[in-house]
């Protein structure tokens, strides 16, 4: 579903990619991690147009991303944050969205029900909590059915019933899909991704399955797993004493 | 765009910020006409209260604005649309609420505190500057990312306009006095806004008499037909030049 070629980003001096070469499949839900400042939410970026990239391509469904913008109707996005304009309704950022993609007509708003938005619906985002703000990201990325979910920090500032609602919702949906999240929260990962990409200063560490990973390492845990590989043994014995 | 710029319009007429605008205008309006008895002086004093607030409100509203609506934008990128109708959307909400809350808040105290003279050029003039200055802080605002920066570079460039760019004039002007310049001096006006509708409002009011051989060498190449049109000619240039090199910026740059 995503090929990505030779993919280089530079910001000024400073090289964030280095030849990225990888494949996103559907049905396939890749957890997307690695140290702060790695490129992990440059790599999100480029693959929906937010940063233009120097080298390589991306491909979605075989086209180039380059110079289009229809490919992101395939797109769900949910941000880590959501500063939303202030004087807008909940509703009317939806019908904005609505509009803006008037040729989809199926319309997923159980998330709405799910997260008990009903009684938000009709006040201003800037009204709303953190919290909620990041449950409306959550509806907008879902509402389309898209076929690509990309998802950065999805959990993060949910409260726990909400957090485990949209993992739900993440599991269920996942299996015509290709999901990729970024996360720091390893057992989020652990129960939801199929596959985890580990990138290293712009670099691929690892791209694997991580049912054979664990296999490999004979972990249950794929925070053990990730540690080990990295050769962290303290980061182990933390791990171990929670 | 159509669709987006309606949501946007309606999010930011509900500001406060817009609304206080509009009526410290109208008020202010109140004010100075009423202050004096002799209309025409009441019009000039709102003329040049509205030439000094327009730039510097309508950037520190726009800048704001602008930075405030990142994560919006971001969020409108990742949608099915090109980067030239977000843009433009949002150029096009932010400056209209501009314009409708200057247009209202002067508009009626012209309506009901004058008789009518003068003020379709001061509606004019208040229309161009929200404009243009719209134009420049989404210059700014692409072009520079932080925040404190980008808010600082507008009001020096606010303050440059208004005041900085005249002192200078009147410097040269006066260094110069024995030689004849004035023609110089005209080119000269043309690089600052708020001066070309200034120049407007003194042909309206006919009072460049006022101003001796300057004012009278301005109504000999201004005051013509040709003349009114180079301003507002050079006044949609101010207007265009800004939003036609921020909106390239704004398709290359990195969210």
């Amino acid at each position: 579903m995503i090929e990505i070629q030779d993919l280089s980003k530079k910001y000024r001096h400073t090289q964030v990619l280095h030849h990225i070469d990888l494949s996103f499949q559907q049905g396939m839900v890749a957890g997307l991690i690695g140290p702060n400042g790695t490129g992990k939410t440059t790599l999100i970026k480029c693959i929906l147009g937010l940063t233009h990239f120097q080298g390589g391509d991306i491909l979605v469904e075989g086209n180039s991303i380059r110079k289009q913008s229809e490919y992101r109707n395939l797109i769900g996005y949910m941000p880590q944050t959501g500063n939303y304009p202030e004087h807008m309704k909940v509703s009317d950022l939806l019908s904005m969205l609505k509009e803006i993609r008037g040729n989809q007509k199926v319309i997923d708003d159980e998330l709405i029900g799910s997260f008990k938005l009903e009684s938000s619906l009709n006040k201003y985002l800037g009204q709303l909590s953190g919290g909620t703000i990041q449950k409306v990201s959550a509806v907008v990325a879902f509402m389309f059915d898209p076929p690509i979910l990309i998802l950065d920090e999805p959990t993060a500032g949910l409260d726990p019933l909400a957090a485990e609602i949209l993992k739900e919702k993440i599991s269920k949906v996942a299996k015509d899909k290709l999901v990729i999240i970024t996360s720091h929260v390893l057992n989020d990962l652990d129960e939801l991704a199929s596959h985890i990409l580990f990138l290293q200063e712009g670099k691929i560490a690892f791209y694997e399955e991580i049912k054979a990973l664990k296999n490999k390492y004979k972990e249950h845990k794929l925070g053990r797993v990730i540690t080990r590989m990295m050769g962290d043994t303290d980061s182990i014995k933390t791990l171990s004493s929670n | 765009m159509l669709k987006i710029i309606k949501y946007l319009l309606l999010d930011i007429l509900k500001s406060k910020f817009i609304n206080v605008y509009m009526v410290v205008l109208f008020l202010l309006g109140m004010g100075l006409f009423n202050i004096t008895d002799d209309s025409e002086k009441g019009v000039l004093a709102v003329s040049n209260v509205s030439l000094i607030i327009i730039p510097l409100v309508g950037m520190v509203f726009t800048i704001t604005h602008i930075y405030n609506s990142t994560d919006f934008i971001r969020l409108l990128l990742t949608q099915p649309i090109n980067r030239n109708l977000v843009f433009m959307s949002q150029y096009i909400a932010t400056t209209l609420s501009l314009v409708y809350a200057f247009t209202v808040g002067i508009g009626l105290a012209l309506i009901l505190f004058t008789d009518g003279s003068y003020s379709f050029q001061i509606l004019l003039n208040g229309i161009f500057l929200s404009v243009i200055f719209s134009s420049l802080s989404f210059l700014i605002a692409t072009m520079i990312n932080e925040k404190v920066k980008g808010m600082g570079i507008s009001i020096l460039i606010c303050m440059y306009f208004l005041a900085l760019y005249d002192g200078i004039l009147l410097m040269v002007i006066k260094a110069m006095s024995d030689y004849p310049i004035e023609k110089y001096t005209i080119a000269l006006a043309l690089l600052n806004p708020i001066d070309l509708c200034r120049i407007l409002m003194m042909f309206s009011m006919d009072i460049s008499a006022l101003m001796g051989v300057t004012g009278a060498v301005m109504q000999m190449y201004l005051g013509t037909l040709l003349g009114k049109l180079l301003i507002y000619t050079t006044l949609a240039i101010w207007v265009i030049l800004p939003i036609w090199i921020a909106r390239r910026k704004f398709s290359m740059k990195d969210f």
